[in-house]
């Protein structure tokens, strides 16, 4: 009997590149926002930390003749009331938001998740003990604890971060003590529980690796709050010091020209206002692909 | 089964018919974007056509009687005691209220001699010491009880008598009319004697110093430290309703002694957001605008429904040099610091032109006022560097900047600290709330900070005097009382000299030489002299240009025609 070697084309075999394109596809298409959301958030952290690359303008010299000129070829976004391309500040104004705002969750993500888990996983007094402390911590409203932590510690990109965190720190610690007690009742963990397996290895090796999914997905959730939080920071003069750029500050002081040069404060809001919406959309699709009570939805 | 069937479609449909937070989201997004564009595109557009001519300036309009003004303050303080200081808001109500033992020249300009209020007339002694004013008869407080010569002194001395029932601590305005006198006293019903412990050329115009309101005895008694909240005086307008931190609402007193003021009512309202306060006086919700943000002054003078009324430039910016905390206390450094501004800048970009070139304190419309100076309060970067060097500190040299975070101070800081940063200094600026802004100079905390000095009192003497011995600018906004007690004393000499001095010419002498020592140890480093401007709706007529040109805003002559 003859045996006819087909291609894998021909046997209708999908070449691997084409079926990872597929896979692409299939993901874009399920995701569109999400994708959306994430590709602009990474032009945005592309553009904040090669700012110098993109702009020709320095985003603190001021020029005097140049000021408030209406969004034209040479200034695209306008220029401020000192004469400062109001393009490249956007740019460089990204860059004391995200740095703050991604710290700043990585680091409640970490706190926090650290206090939950330890909470849930250990129990009795110490849980006692920690969700009293987050109790505290949630009895102010979030901004206000941040605007209290920076007027205690002063203005500036670290202090605005140590405030961010604090406010978020509760919201991770919360989540990961629910996911932690739900977990320590799972078989696999009784049986190592049974097998001898102390309680770091518990932690490190069970718990830990089950409750990062929804961790992360809190995370860009909290992002996008962070992103926000470092804006209002720094509307309020809590953030960096003039002059230097940075989305909240350009808004604070582009909002009396509203009426008179609407464009000086228009483009940072609109960036923290895409930002906001790009984690948000990306945090969405992250929660439907992790979430598996969600994923066939 | 079909029932199963249906209600699963049912489920389904709901599903997909509910608003889901990905879906609002992404409307938001949508909504917002277009929007934006929308607002956005409207705000390049070319900026409108400049409107019909106001009408030209005619025949005088007989004022009408009526009308309720609104009136945008920059803040409303928490009290009404004159003592006190509680902001600009507060003056422009007391004023409105107060009645005065003298008052501003009715004719307008604002460096005239001041008239009799509820003092009818005056003499002076022949050396000059003891004033005699005669009560102007059948005058009553807004309480109906009559003003009269007791009324006047318990006035005039409550706020230095800690056992009048009316008295808190912390009273310290009142050095505007008690420094250098010796004794206050009612002679009889309707006269009162002040004895003076020199000369004062200056006298007369610090009687209707914002601190010095005329209170109705029977208020004083009855309220005692509640006149905070319930002024009684003998002004234009009573006060028919105070609301502490956010407005006041003041009516005709048809009593006044030239006869009930035009207006009916005058809302001052406070707006300690620029941002809002514009939001106000597009809308329409306020007629009367005294601190409108610059930035929106050249659109505003093309709005056909309002007007703008630029003042004269008696208003001082001005930086102020502490010398009890280094580096300011290095006299180098403070030249440096004088050099490296550039004034120009400040006044096209954040004055927007609503400004002039500075000397000294003393302006270009007020006695002795000596323009040499324009040569040392203007940038020269080369000498500024020479005084980098000469000031013996490595550079950079570190310079906290202080100032409060309001009106255009944050647009000055930004600009003066890039100007400082360029000749060699490293600064670190401190915005500050009002409050905690006069507690760290009144502390003698800060190095560099940054205010104003309005020509209240239309005399020279009223900014110099911030040089003072006895007063806070010279001991702790400059601290030269501490850190050149032999130049305070010349200082001192010379402000007595000037406020006792009878003739204008040898006052000019005197003004010219406290300037030129201004310009020598520079305590205070000018940064222009501001024309504060006033938006008003085109029907507000009557306001005196010269009083508003300051912040003393006086609205009995003003109707709405």
């Amino acid at each position: 009997m003859a045996t006819v070697r087909l291609s894998r084309t021909d046997a209708g075999h999908i070449p691997a590149v084409t079926r990872q394109a597929q896979r692409w596809k299939t993901l874009v298409d399920r995701h569109l926002a999400a994708t959306v959301g994430g590709l602009f958030l990474l032009f945005v952290l592309l553009c904040s930390v090669a700012a110098p690359l993109f702009s020709p303008y320095d985003p603190i010299q001021i020029d005097i003749p140049q000021r408030l000129q209406a969004p034209s070829w040479p200034h695209l976004f306008g220029t401020d009331e000192f004469g400062r391309d109001l393009l490249t500040r956007v740019l460089y104004g990204g860059r004391p938001v995200l740095l703050t705002s991604f710290l700043s969750v990585l680091a409640a993500a970490v706190a926090g998740t650290a206090i939950g888990t330890l909470a849930g996983y250990l129990g009795g007094q110490v849980d006692n003990l920690l969700m009293r402390l987050i109790d505290v911590m949630l009895s102010f409203p979030a901004v206000l604890l941040a605007i209290l932590i920076v007027a205690a510690l002063g203005t500036g990109v670290p202090n605005a971060i140590v405030a961010v965190t604090f406010s978020l720190v509760p919201t991770f610690a919360r989540l990961a003590r629910a996911l932690a007690l739900s977990l320590t009742l799972e078989q696999f963990v009784v049986a190592s529980h049974a097998i001898g397996a102390t309680g770091p290895q518990i932690i490190w090796r069970h718990l830990l690796p089950n409750l990062l999914p929804p961790i992360i997905v809190q995370a860009t959730a909290m992002l996008a709050i962070a992103v926000a939080f470092a804006s209002a920071l720094s509307f309020l003069g809590l953030g960096v010091e003039p002059p230097t750029p940075d989305w909240g500050l350009m808004v604070s002081e582009g909002q009396r020209l509203i009426y008179d040069a609407l464009w000086v404060p228009f483009f940072p809001g609109l960036a923290i206002t895409l930002t906001v919406l790009a984690v948000n959309f990306l945090g969405d699709g992250l929660r439907d692909r992790l979430d598996p009570t969600l994923r066939n939805r | 089964m079909s029932t199963q069937r249906d209600h699963e479609k049912y489920l389904k449909a709901v599903q997909e018919a509910l608003l889901t937070r990905r879906r609002f989201l992404q409307g938001t997004a949508g909504f917002a974007g277009l929007m934006a564009m929308a607002q956005l595109t409207a705000g390049c557009a070319a900026p409108a056509a400049a409107p019909a001519a106001v009408p030209a300036a005619g025949e005088a309009a007989t004022p009408q009687n009526g009308g309720r003004l609104v009136f945008a303050a920059e803040a409303i303080g928490e009290s009404l005691e004159p003592g006190l200081w509680n902001g600009f808001g507060i003056i422009n109500i007391v004023d409105n209220i107060a009645g005065y033992l003298t008052r501003p020249n009715s004719n307008g300009n604002w460096t005239d001699p001041a008239e009799g209020f509820l003092a009818e007339s005056w003499t002076l002694s022949e050396d000059g010491k003891t004033y005699t004013f005669s009560i102007r008869p059948g005058m009553s407080f807004h309480d109906g009880t009559p003003v009269d010569a007791n009324a006047v002194v318990r006035s005039l001395t409550r706020q230095t008598n800690p056992d009048d029932p009316s008295y808190v601590e912390g009273l310290y305005m009142h050095t505007a009319f008690t420094t250098g006198r010796k004794n206050i006293t009612a002679a009889d019903e309707m006269t009162v004697v002040v004895e003076l412990e020199a000369p004062d050329a200056t006298y007369l115009y610090r009687l209707f110093h914002p601190s010095a309101v005329i209170i109705s005895t029977k208020a004083l008694d009855e309220l005692q430290q509640g006149i905070a909240t319930n002024l009684v005086s003998a002004g234009p307008f009573k006060l028919e309703k105070f609301t502490p931190g956010a407005e006041a609402q003041l009516v005709a007193f048809e009593q006044y002694y030239l006869g009930r003021p035009h207006l009916d009512e005058i809302v001052i309202r406070g707006y300690p957001d620029e941002g809002a306060m514009l939001s106000a006086i597009e809308a329409g919700e306020v007629n009367f605008a005294p601190y409108p943000p610059s930035s929106a002054i050249p659109r505003l003078q093309q709005d056909a429904s309002k007007k703008v009324v630029a003042g004269e430039p008696v208003v001082d910016l001005f930086l102020a040099c502490c010398m009890l905390n280094g580096p300011t206390d290095n006299k180098d450094v403070r030249k440096a610091i004088n050099y490296a501004v550039n004034r120009e800048n400040l006044i096209e970009a954040v004055l927007y032109g609503l400004g002039e070139e500075p000397a000294t304190l003393v302006g270009p419309t007020e006695l002795g006022f000596d323009p040499s100076g324009k040569e040392i309060s203007r940038q020269d970067l080369a000498k500024a560097q020479e005084h980098i060097a000469a000031s013996g500190l490595a550079t950079p040299i570190p310079l906290t900047f202080t100032y409060e975070s309001n009106r255009f101070w944050p647009q000055m800081a930004e600009l003066i600290k890039g100007d400082l940063e360029a000749v060699g200094f490293a600064v670190t600026l401190d915005a500050q709330d009002a409050g905690s802004y006069w507690g760290k100079i009144f502390g003698g905390q800060a190095q560099l900070s940054m205010n104003q000095r309005s020509l209240w009192i239309p005399d020279p003497d009223d900014k110099v005097a911030l040089l003072q011995s006895g007063g806070s600018g010279a001991q702790f906004e400059t601290g030269i009382v501490t850190a050149l007690p032999e130049y305070s004393a010349k200082m001192d000499e010379l402000l007595a000299a000037g406020k006792s001095e009878q003739d204008p010419e040898k006052r000019v002498a005197i003004y010219q030489e406290i300037q030129a020592m201004i310009l020598e140890e520079l305590p205070y480093i000018m940064l222009a002299y501001y024309t504060k401007p006033t938006v008003m709706a085109t029907n507000v007529e009557g306001l005196l240009p010269g009083a508003a040109a300051t912040e003393r805003i006086f609205l009995e002559k003003v109707w709405l025609s």
